[in-house]
């Protein structure tokens, strides 16, 4: 007869379903290039109560043109969603675009609407241009010394992930312990905002292909063994070893998505060391992927 | 060597700011200077 385990309540409500949020509300990714050059409309609007052409000319030219690059930041980021979310293998490329946009009406401004010397014309153009690529960032990732990453490998990979997130899902549902479901969806959330990173910066998917092939494939397999083997038999054992390799899994996946937030490369392996040192323990992690591992 | 993102976002927005900020400000003032005369408001008379 099936075992009631300690962590299974029936009766108790059913656990929350994993649902990912389709949309939330997110400001303009240009937002920046809509509000900076505001006092280009006060100029405007000045030059057009004294009748001053060039000057309503010259500032509403230079803020129609701040706010067409802004614009086609937005649709970058529009792009840049349905691949993360439909995984499409095409996106726009508007990002450079908008930072030369910004850098040439920049420059033009300092000079035609600033009076600026035409020495120092340049200085602001090119100081324009390098605030884009730090604060968003150009098309080509690749451009930081590593070679490129084409838009259907990120694609590829951020699909392979989702299919093995919604099995990892599914056997969550099958799982029924409030504890472990919570730790589940906990796991899920960290790694959608990891693909949601990858997606916004292609260049991390380099850095993150071992985790996509151990952590993620590893998860799958501990919770849908764990889903298989409870529905069987319940034991106390079993669950404590199941709760530390989640609490294990879920260190990993924070420690992951903050150094993809930091850049920083030099910890990773060493995490993924750990896991996979725990999922050979636990017989889970098979000897084709290690040996992958250990070739890379 | 990488700077990590948020350094390298307020980085970008310090440029940004100073650039198209300073430019947008310069041409408000100027507009300003240059229309001062016929705006009775800006108007010294």
């Amino acid at each position: 007869m099936h075992r009631k385990s300690p962590f299974s309540p029936m009766n108790e409500s059913r656990p929350r379903r994993f649902v990912r949020e389709p949309h939330k509300f997110r400001l303009p990714e240009g937002l920046l290039l809509y509000l900076l050059p505001l006092p280009l409309v006060a100029g405007a609007l000045l030059s057009l109560a004294a009748g001053d052409l060039y000057g309503v000319i010259v500032n509403t030219s230079g803020y129609l043109l701040y706010v067409m690059a802004a614009t086609w930041m937005n649709q970058d980021r529009e792009g840049k969603r349905i691949l993360r979310h439909l995984v499409v293998k095409r996106k726009p490329r508007y990002r450079t675009r908008a930072a030369l946009l910004v850098a040439f009406t920049t420059a033009l401004l300092s000079w035609l609407g600033a009076g600026y010397s035409l020495w120092i014309v340049p200085m602001f153009g090119l100081g324009a241009l390098w605030g884009m690529y730090l604060y968003y960032g150009f098309d080509a990732q690749a451009a930081q010394g590593v070679a490129a990453i084409d838009d259907d490998e990120v694609a590829r990979a951020i699909a392979e992930a989702e299919t093995i997130l919604s099995k990892i899902d599914a056997a969550n549902r099958r799982i029924h312990n409030r504890e472990f479901n919570r730790r589940i969806e906990r796991i899920l959330t960290i790694a959608h905002e990891i693909l949601d990173e990858i997606a916004r910066d292609p260049g991390d998917l380099r850095r993150s292909r071992r985790f996509l092939k151990i952590y993620l494939e590893g998860t799958r397999k501990v919770t849908e063994g764990y889903a298989s083997t409870h529905q069987h038999a319940d034991s106390p054992r079993l669950e404590e070893n199941f709760r530390r390799l989640l609490e294990t899994i879920e260190n990993a996946f924070a420690q992951q998505q903050k150094k993809l937030l930091e850049n920083d490369l030099f910890d990773l392996d060493v995490q993924i060391e750990v896991l996979q040192t725990r999922l050979q323990q636990e017989g889970l992690l098979e000897p084709a992927v290690q040996k992958e591992n250990t070739h890379e | 060597m990488r700077l990590p993102k948020p350094l390298t976002k307020i980085l970008g927005w310090l440029l940004l700011v100073t650039t198209i900020g300073v430019v947008s400000c310069q041409s408000l003032f100027q507009a300003r200077v240059d229309n001062a005369p016929e705006i009775p408001f800006f108007s010294n008379e």
